[in-house]
């Protein structure tokens, strides 16, 4: 009997449960809980549309200001609601993202996840869903083959030969400097392709003045020979034997370094061997302007960043806007999907850090605000079309930017 | 009057009989009442497609909980056997070879773990700790330093589809429904199950159930690697990482008794992994976070084993 009544008790709970979860329905609705922003009570544009928004780590500062740009900013204006996925860091976990936001309906899904990405738009096709990559860029071949592609919007970010001129360009600006011994941390070099293309990007700048690079056969970073200048490198990530930062230590503590140069995660990984280090040593890094690098910048640790903006991933959202609204033609390059470079904000000192890190973390003025936005949107702007919106998004610096918002 | 209680609610009981499968259904029709118009056959070829793996490394699961045991180290299991599978593929480009591997990798695993475990006469739950952490290094020395490893989407993109994944485990469902319920080797588990000491005393042997239930489970493994190379071709360090605490929690949901038994049910594994797939995706379209998700799937799940085993609680510590 006991028995029975405990699968009476598991039954009980069963619709306990269901109740529960009725009830918090009411909850869930930004449409009737109250909670909606007096901007989407202003609009009549039907049902709020849900936008899945993929990231491969929902730690990482910058999709953390990401997030904040869209759930703090566009959804506040814009008829629209976010879901972000978890970190995803297996092809298996993005697609089961992208088969949970299908299953949630939303309309659309902006990319910040590369595990498997032709998979995904392919299933996206499948479901009727718009696909559009928030940073990163296609091959050649992969764009031809999403020529077809109806549901593909586009991608927006720095294409590989734009990764490359970043890395020569920090490079080049502290060799101009007159600076001589440099440490180059080439991140996932070769398998991250945007840190291959900064490493070479490096090297590039450095051969110019009569480094001689020799290239490794395993394909890992080469080592470097000259009578004038002294490179050191490191690569490769943390692990679980602290094996990583020991090598950064180590090398941060070689008499006479005066640049650290890295592919990327400059602060992450370095910041704390070069407060201990106690000397005086220069870090240019790509990264985008976030606290751990005012940090930085406010501590001297670096003094050149090429780093993204939180609101650079406003444009993406204008493009995907327009095509859930049916205006798909505005963001069609000659009916195919778009693929537009979007470059990085370059700070070389302090004052000009601390510009950019303002505008870039503000949620009331972001640099793309609302106004401009509508300049590419079709439902707000009749008269846009698709030269406009690729010459909006290339026009992403910063006095590029400052200048619309005037 | 205790017995004219029991005998008034002997009807009742048989409906209570099937309460994993009321729990299924309420989360279906939760399900339909959220998605409404929304549910396309695309929609539930989804739930299907992550159903799947959960489903057949569950069904081979059952007969290890069926003796009173449980195994933590399936999703490890299932990352290795799938990584093999990539391997072979890439160096042999045959697809047939690519399953055998994953199959070989997946029923050696099984029989070390229950050679051990006789053996050493170990716990099978503490032995299967070991290896979680034995088959999560495997995989990582796998891995080769690489982020990843994978096979191009075009080599199983024709198997990549819901009618292949729900043959396969049709095929194993049935294969184990008919071995667990229809042979010796299915009647011993639950007889060591139900009373160990009688089981032993009648002759039935628990090393020889032990070996035979992880070499079934390691089939199922096996499957389960192929098609999770399938379902996502490019394979990292997390593969397959939630895998074993998805089947417990499909296991148990689907109304297994975790002391194994008579009452022990294939059905389980299949009821079970469609009810956590549909159970996300309803929290998901109340708007739970992932991480609300979490919790709420673990406290359904410590109230469901709270229930489950007032009666037999000191019966469910492993053995």
């Amino acid at each position: 009997m006991n028995k029975c009544l405990n699968k009476i008790g598991l039954l009980v709970f069963s619709l306990l449960l269901i109740g529960l979860l009725a009830a918090c329905n009411g909850d869930s609705d930004p449409q009737t809980n109250g909670v909606d922003n007096g901007a989407n009570e202003e609009q009549d544009q039907g049902p709020t549309q849900k936008i899945g928004v993929q990231i491969y780590d929902a730690t990482d500062s910058e999709l953390i200001a990401f997030r904040r740009y869209y759930q703090d900013y566009i959804e506040d204006n814009y008829n629209v609601e976010f879901l972000f996925s978890d970190s995803l860091d297996t092809a298996e976990a993005e697609r089961t993202s992208t088969e949970n936001f299908i299953n949630q309906g939303v309309a659309a899904i902006i990319s910040f996840s590369d595990s498997d990405r032709m998979s995904v738009i392919q299933m996206t096709e499948d479901a009727g869903v718009y696909y559009a990559i928030g940073a990163g860029t296609l091959s050649d071949e992969q764009l031809d083959m999403l020529s077809d592609n109806e549901y593909f919007v586009g991608s927006i970010g720095p294409s590989l030969a734009e990764e490359e001129e970043v890395g020569y360009d920090m490079a080049k600006h502290y060799i101009e400097q007159g600076y001589t011994n440099f440490l180059l941390y080439a991140g996932g070099y070769p398998f991250v392709d945007m840190h291959l293309m900064r490493t070479h990007g490096m090297i590039r700048a450095l051969e110019e003045v009569g480094v001689t690079y020799n290239a490794r056969e395993d394909g890992q970073i080469g080592t470097f020979e000259s009578d004038e200048y002294t490179i050191n490198t490191v690569y490769g990530f943390p692990d679980d034997s602290g094996a990583f930062f020991g090598t950064v230590a180590e090398r941060v503590n070689e008499p006479g370094l005066e640049v650290i140069l890295t592919a990327g995660l400059g602060v992450e990984f370095f910041g704390t061997a070069l407060a201990q280090s106690g000397q005086d040593i220069r870090m240019g890094t790509v990264a985008s302007f976030e606290d751990a690098y005012y940090e930085g910048f406010s501590a001297g640790q670096v003094d050149y960043l090429a780093g993204k903006f939180s609101s650079s991933i406003g444009p993406i959202f204008a493009a995907v806007y327009n095509a859930i609204n049916g205006d798909m033609e505005v963001v069609r390059n000659n009916g195919n999907p778009f693929r537009i470079d979007q470059g990085y904000w370059i700070a070389t000192n302090v004052d000009e850090f601390n510009e950019m890190y303002e505008m870039s973390n503000s949620t009331e003025n972001p640099a793309y605000t609302k106004e401009l936005l509508d300049m590419v949107i079709k439902s707000e702007n009749p008269d846009t079309d698709y030269d406009n919106f690729e010459s909006f998004v290339q026009s992403y610096s910063f006095d590029e930017i400052t200048n619309l918002q005037d | 009057m205790v017995e004219r209680f029991t005998n008034k609610f002997s009807g009742l009981k048989r409906i209570t009989n099937y309460s994993s499968w009321f729990g299924l259904i309420a989360l279906i029709s939760i399900y339909y009442i959220q998605m409404g118009e929304s549910i396309t056959a695309y929609s539930m070829g989804i739930i299907i497609e992550q159903a799947v793996i959960v489903a057949i490394v569950a069904t081979g699961a059952i007969f290890i909980f069926s003796f009173g045991q449980f195994d933590i180290s399936l999703g490890a299991a299932t990352a290795v056997a799938a990584m093999v599978s990539v391997i072979t593929y890439n160096r042999t480009e045959s697809i047939f070879l690519m399953l055998l591997a994953s199959i070989l990798v997946g029923v050696s695993i099984g029989v070390i773990e229950s050679i051990l475990a006789v053996l050493l006469n170990l716990p099978v739950f503490v032995l299967t700790v070991a290896m979680l952490s034995i088959l999560s290094s495997l995989v990582r020395v796998l891995l080769g330093g690489q982020s990843s490893i994978s096979i191009p989407s075009d080599a199983v993109a024709a198997f990549d589809n819901v009618p292949f994944k729900l043959f396969i485990l049709i095929c194993y469902f049935l294969l184990c429904f008919f071995i667990f319920n229809y042979t010796k080797v299915g009647r011993e588990s639950k007889f060591l199950g139900a009373n160990p000491i009688a089981a032993k005393q009648s002759g039935v042997s628990n090393k020889k159930i032990t070996i035979i239930a992880f070499i079934l489970v390691g089939i199922g493994v096996g499957l389960a690697g192929f098609l999770t190379v399938i379902r996502a071709p490019m394979l990292g360090q997390t593969t397959a990482a939630s895998l074993g605490l998805d089947v417990l929690v499909a296991i148990v949901f689907g109304g297994m008794p975790l002391s194994g038994g008579a009452r022990s049910k294939i059905s389980a594994a299949v009821v079970g992994a469609f009810s956590i797939v549909l159970l996300n995706q309803v929290l998901l379209s109340f708007g739970f976070s992932s991480g609300q998700n979490q919790i709420a799937k673990a406290i359904l799940f410590l109230f469901v084993v709270f229930v489950a085993t007032i009666n037999y609680r000191k019966k469910i510590l492993p053995r």
